[in-house]
């Protein structure tokens, strides 16, 4: 699998004799940078969860290189804000698939947390109680605590949830930059103006999956996906809208779709 | 104060609520920091049960609670899963059902039940000997899995996807934390009774858990607050003759609601500080 890290081959999932995911197919290379997107309900979760191999698929094929290790970022409201926890234990855990059942953690666990956390520049807020954080350092923490298991491949599950505008523009810059040090980025998300920014690849889910290996949405991508006509941005040319806007420009653009 | 330990009855009655006191501040944060104490109230009710075959077969009815213990909590977790059935629809069954059991197996019993009592609201002033060894024994093992299990069980509780996501055994990690609340339940019972379980199990880590946000001191102050508990409970029930698992749960109560509705004031913030000062945790001012 040379540098392919991640393989779906015809996967379909149901919950319910309801088909959420149907046949599809898709390859995640190293260094790539993956923007899912798609309405809600569409099964973007869905297809984060079986790349984690989270939820065992219907039908189908999950393959993953063997030294490739996965690490997880997921949705902010899935745990309980005032839990008695510092960030350092938080980080820290990143490091469980790592340690064995029964052994403490150790002085290399310690050193790839510090690492972690000083990539997402939280050093500082090493001893806060989690619900002393604002929604972006608490992102930045979550983020650290996938970097300690010093993953190959990053899943987001839509990062910039409850996060402000700024700082959703700065969380975004440490994916790019991270995604430049070769960790390879699968994110979840609703904001098609930093999809159209950041990311390489857009895999467009609406119960089937569209690959693009670029980052230009099409209008037809979209219409299929979102089961509706699209005018993108209003601009003219379809093919050519979401395409070559400058980083800095990010924030006047974030009100599409 | 001292004098009333004189007598034999009453250290045992002592021992009990210290040792009582360790098991249910381990496992009482994690069934409050996890929000499962609907769980842990359907575990000890359908303890019961057991105590109702314990009558019946005419064993230690500690032993049959613990037994039922255990069986009602794995089959929370296999049912909860197999089926479609949400959680607490299986926890009530459970719970109903226990009690049913047990009533049913006390009514077969043949003469009657003399003590029956005291496994619903606790005797603490009758425990034997027996039965203490039997808590010694359980807290001893709820120490060790804890500490084995340590940093797994933290990451269980404060985000279960994600651990299962690193690989770790989840649902098994799952059974093994609904096994250890029944064990505790049954240490439980000999103090404050089926009935008044939840209390004292939940009553302390949610008084600590203001003080700290280290899991690892939480369980350590909360085993203090319940040994204070048990023994000022205890103390009192003696003075003033009242049912001692009674006035536990009373002294209990009555603290959680004098920290509950005295936020913030200098005296909380003054007490944070001095267990702040013993367990070494600097405290961050509140933003």
């Amino acid at each position: 699998m040379n540098n392919e890290l991640v393989k779906l081959n015809q996967i379909s999932i149901s919950f319910d004799k309801i088909c959420v995911l149907k046949d599809v197919n898709l390859t995640i290379k190293q260094g790539d940078f993956v923007g899912i997107i798609g309405p809600n309900g569409g099964g973007k979760t869905t297809l984060l969860k079986v790349i984690l191999g989270l939820l065992k698929p219907t039908t189908g094929k999950r393959l993953v290189a063997g030294n490739c290790i996965l690490g997880y970022v997921p949705q902010y409201s899935q745990f309980e804000r005032d839990f008695p926890i510092r960030v350092w234990d938080v980080v820290l855990m990143g490091r469980l698939g790592r340690r064995m059942i029964f052994k403490r953690y150790d002085n290399t666990d310690r050193k790839m947390a510090e690492d972690a956390l000083e990539a997402v520049d939280m050093v500082p807020f090493k001893n806060y109680q989690v619900s002393k954080l604002s929604g972006g350092q608490r992102q930045r923490v979550m983020i650290a605590r996938a970097l300690a298991a010093q993953p190959k491949m990053l899943l987001l599950d839509e990062p910039t949830a409850n996060v402000d505008c700024q700082h959703g523009y700065d969380l975004y810059e440490l994916l790019k930059k991270l995604n430049d040090e070769r960790v390879t980025i699968v994110m979840v998300s609703h904001d098609m103006s930093a999809i159209s920014t950041y990311v390489k690849q857009i895999a467009c889910v609406n119960k089937t999956l569209f690959y693009h290996d670029s980052k230009e949405i099409t209008t037809e991508m979209l219409e299929a996906t979102y089961g509706c006509s699209f005018e993108l941005l209003g601009h003219g040319i379809p093919h050519r809208v979401l395409k070559k806007h400058k980083e800095n420009e990010w924030d006047v653009r974030n009100s599409t779709l | 104060m001292l004098e009333i330990l004189h007598y034999e009855f009453m250290q045992n009655a002592w021992v009990a609520g210290i040792l009582a006191s360790i098991a249910c501040g381990m496992i009482g944060t994690y069934v409050v920091v996890k929000r499962i104490s609907f769980i842990s109230g359907g575990i000890s009710h359908a303890a019961f049960g057991g105590i109702g075959l314990g009558y019946f077969l005419g064993i230690n009815p500690m032993i049959g609670a613990m037994v039922f213990g255990v069986a009602s909590a794995v089959g929370l977790g296999i049912i909860s899963k197999r089926t479609h059935q949400h959680e607490e629809t299986v926890i009530g069954v459970l719970w109903s059902m226990g009690m049913a059991l047990g009533i049913i197996f006390i009514y077969l019993t043949p003469g009657y039940a003399p003590d029956l009592m005291s496994y619903l609201f606790g005797d603490i002033l009758m425990v034997p000997r027996m039965d203490l060894m039997m808590m010694a024994i359980l807290d001893g093992m709820i120490m060790v899995i804890v500490f084995l299990f340590y940093k797994e069980f933290l990451a269980f509780c404060f985000d279960e996807e994600f651990c299962a996501a690193m690989g770790v055994p989840v649902y098994p990690l799952y059974l093994l934390l609904l096994c250890l609340i029944s064990l505790t339940v049954v240490t439980l019972i000999r103090v404050v009774g089926i009935i008044l379980v939840m209390a004292l199990l939940i009553i302390p880590p949610s008084i600590s858990r203001r003080f700290t946000h280290h899991l690892g001191k939480m369980m350590c102050i909360s085993i203090a607050l319940g040994m204070a508990f048990t023994t000022l409970g205890l103390w009192l029930s003696y003075q003033f003759s009242l049912p001692s698992g009674a006035v536990i749960i009373l002294v209990a109560g009555i603290n959680f609601l004098l920290f509950a509705f005295i936020p913030k004031t200098i005296f909380l913030v003054k007490l944070k500080c001095l267990i702040g000062h013993f367990t070494g945790e600097a405290y961050l001012d509140e933003k």
